[in-house]
Order: structure tokens, then sequence, then C-alpha cells
């Protein structure tokens, strides 16, 4: 194990943490959710292989299940957001290619290519979750506007703890 | 067969996705399906203790409110004293408790989802069991769902398939209390006949018929009454007395009588 293998493993229980203890109580507007801890799996390095990205995907779903007692709703979601995450990643692939050890975060890749990396990934994230939390397509309107919003927050909220804790841990 | 090994092995991020999509789908339907006590909740002794501490610092943040909550109910008790004492000596009240009741704090709590839960700090160890009601604030809270030794997961009243038999103070001895997933101040008042005149600001109470709820608890005012034509009940809005926002501590209700009932209705069928 290196130093950013355990610097992986740390920060991934603080994502869970705080998720559970500070980001589910903070909720706007009775609307907007932050689910900060999927912050965790955007910034995972490239070279993750698909399988084995998913499964931290599902280890990280299911303890935020377990504090917020959805019991695999949110397991379902990242699995969901780590099979899509290389798809998204190839398709941005910039001129040159990825250098190698790179880590798709805003310091490193810049923050207009974060956004279009992330943004589609956090709303089908977030469409998942809140579509299969109201099982079902009664109330789709509020049920979509609720991804919106939780999906701006989300994003707004990663982007800020990207630039403000994470130090320049590379591999 | 070689074929098919390879074919296995190009879609093999495919076949994992789909296997583990359908371990979240057997965990999601195994929780709202059948009632059975699922390791991964915030019942489990880790999780629950982790949320009782951070519950610990953020409740003083929360003193104000739950001051202002416990005085307002202090004062709806000692007006229910006051009533009582004041009847005439020649009725004679019966002694027996139906209810025993034992004080908890909640030390997670959801509102905003469709499928609310909450979390207290009482367990098997307190006696606690599965269906009993939990009250507080002078309204109702939810009943609990899976007891672990410490502690207990309650299905809120803000959760869909809570469902509580209600009566119209003065008016309609029979209906039930739903909530929409909507609005978490908001329930539905469900299977009253049009015939009833009801306005606007009528209270609310549990009707006991089911044993879990103590009768004549508030759940709230009726705060709006819709009719349609073709329907034969009305669409009725009731305001919650309680403010799920805000409860901090509630009571655990236990029936006395419950099992007695049960037993008998067992025979019944």
């Amino acid at each position: 194990m290196n130093r950013y293998t355990i610097y992986k493993i740390i920060s991934f229980f603080l994502y869970l943490i705080a998720q559970a203890l500070i980001f589910n109580k903070i909720v706007l507007f009775g609307t907007a959710y932050s689910f900060i801890y999927i912050g965790f799996l955007l910034t995972l390095p490239l070279e993750i292989a698909i399988i084995p990205g998913m499964l931290v995907g599902l280890a990280l779903g299911l303890g935020v299940d377990a504090f917020s007692n959805t019991f695999g709703l949110h397991a379902a979601a990242s699995v969901l957001l780590m099979y899509i995450r290389p798809k998204i990643l190839s398709g941005l692939t910039p001129q040159g290619g990825y250098t190698l050890g790179a880590v798709p975060r805003p310091k490193i890749l810049g923050l207009g290519w974060f956004t279009t990396y992330a943004l589609p990934i956090i709303f089908v994230h977030h469409l998942v979750v809140f579509f299969i939390e109201f099982g079902g397509f009664d109330l789709f309107w509020s049920t979509l506007l609720k991804v919106l919003a939780s999906t701006a927050y989300s994003f707004l909220v990663i982007v800020v703890i990207q630039y403000m804790f994470i130090s320049n841990v590379r591999k | 067969m070689k074929s098919l090994f390879l074919f296995l092995y190009k879609f093999r991020a495919f076949i994992t996705l789909i296997l583990l999509e359908s371990l979240c789908a057997f965990l999601i339907i195994q929780n709202s399906h059948y009632h059975r006590a699922l390791y991964f909740n915030s019942s489990n002794t880790v999780i629950g203790s982790i949320l009782s501490v951070s519950n610990n610092v953020t409740q003083y943040f929360r003193l104000e409110d739950i001051n202002e909550s416990l005085a307002s109910e202090n004062a709806r008790l000692k007006n229910n004293f006051r009533e009582f004492s004041e009847l005439p000596d020649s009725i004679q009240y019966d002694s027996t408790r139906k209810f025993n009741y034992l004080r908890a704090r909640i030390i997670d709590n959801s509102v905003d989802l469709r499928n609310n839960i909450i979390t207290i700090d009482v367990g098997a160890k307190d006696g606690i069991k599965k269906d009993m009601a939990v009250i507080g604030g002078g309204g109702i809270i939810g009943k609990t769902r899976y007891i672990s030794e410490n502690f207990t997961l309650v299905t809120s009243l803000l959760h869909t398939s809570s469902m509580v038999s209600a009566l119209v103070k003065d008016k309609v001895n029979i209906c039930t209390v739903q909530w929409d997933g909507t609005d978490p101040y908001m329930v539905d008042l469900l299977y009253v006949p049009r015939h009833y005149s009801l306005v606007v600001g009528d209270t609310v109470l549990t009707s006991g018929y089911s044993g879990i709820f103590p009768e004549n608890l508030t759940i709230g005012y009726i705060s709006s009454i819709d009719l349609s034509d073709d329907e034969p009940f009305f669409n009725i809005k009731v305001k919650l007395a309680n403010d799920f926002y805000r409860v901090a501590y509630v009571e655990v209700a236990e029936s006395v009588s419950l099992p007695e009932i049960d037993s008998l209705q067992n025979l019944v069928q």
C-alpha cells in the first residue's frame, strides 16, 4: 500500500462521515439535497478498472445507505455512476490524451473540464436516487425539481470541497 | 464454449453491473416488503453510536427549541390535569393503566424523504417491541419497526406506508390518516363519507381502535376540505400538530392490553 492508497482509504471514510453526519441534515428548502460522497467516486484515479470501481461504489453507497436507512438506494445509484464514469471520461479525453496518473479533479484538469465531466454524472446519480426513493413516476415534476436543485447543490459543494480541503497528494 | 467465455469476458463490466444492481434491488425490495431486520441500518450498534454522539453535539444548538416544546407540553398536561381534578367525585375512573410510557431521544430523523425513518436511543434492552406507538409533543410520531439491542428504527408518520386510525372530534368516528409523501406539515384524512358536515379547524384525534396508539391524541387540525361530485369520500388535508423538524424527545407507549386484543383477534380469524 503506498501513500496515495492510504490517503484514499482515509478520505473514503471522511466523505462517508461528512455525508452521514453533516450533509444528510442540511436540506435546503426541503428540496435540495447534497450527496457530496459522490465527490469521492468522481475523483478516483483514471486507472481504476471498471469492476473494482463499481465495487468501491457499492461499498460507499451501502455505507451511506446504512446511515440514512435507505437500504441499497445509494448503492444502486453509485454502482451505476461507476459504470458510466469511464464512458464519460473516454468521451472527454483532452487532446493528446490524459497524462499518466492523472486524477479527474478541477485543480488538475480545469474547472471547465470538471463541470462537463461531473454535472451529467451527478445528474444521472440523483435521477436514480430520487426516482427509486419516490417509487415511481407519480409526482414527476416535483421529483425532477428535486433532482435538478440537488444536482446544482451537490456539484457546488463537491467543487468547494475540492478547492478547500483536498491537498495536492498526487499518485 | 470458447465463444461463450469470450462473450462473457467482453461484457464482464455490464454483467457485473447487472449483478450488483440486482443485489441493490434485492436490498431495497426486501426492506419494503418484508419486515425483516437488516444489518445495514442505523439500529446497528456502530452506526447508532456514531449518530448518538453526533446528536449529543448538535442538540446543544437546539436547546431553545427543545425547551420551548417541553414547556408547552407541560402547560398542556397541566390543563388536562385541571380538567380531571375538577370532575365530580362520583364518577369512578378505570384505574387500570392501558399504556406504559418510556422516554426516548431521537438521534436521527429524516423529514424530507418520501419514506422517513426515525432512530431513537432505546432498544430491546429497554423492553421495546415491534409495533409500539411513538408519541411526542402531544401528537403522534410513528410506530417502532426494527429493534436492535440499543436502538430502534421508527416508521415515521411521514412514511407512505404509515396508516393511523383516526377520528374527527365529536363528528366522525372512524377514518384513516395517511401521508401522501409531499408536504411534511400536511397529511390526508381518508374515508370520511360525504354526509358529514365538517368545517376547517376541526380536530383530528387518534381513535385507539388499532390498539397501538393511545386514544384521543391530537394528530392535527383540518386545513382544507374538498368534495368532488363523483367521489364517495371527502378530500381532506390535515395540518399536523407536530412539527417533525423540531421534535427531539419522544415517548414510546407500550399497550398493556394489545397482546390480549391480538390473541382474541387470532381466535376469530
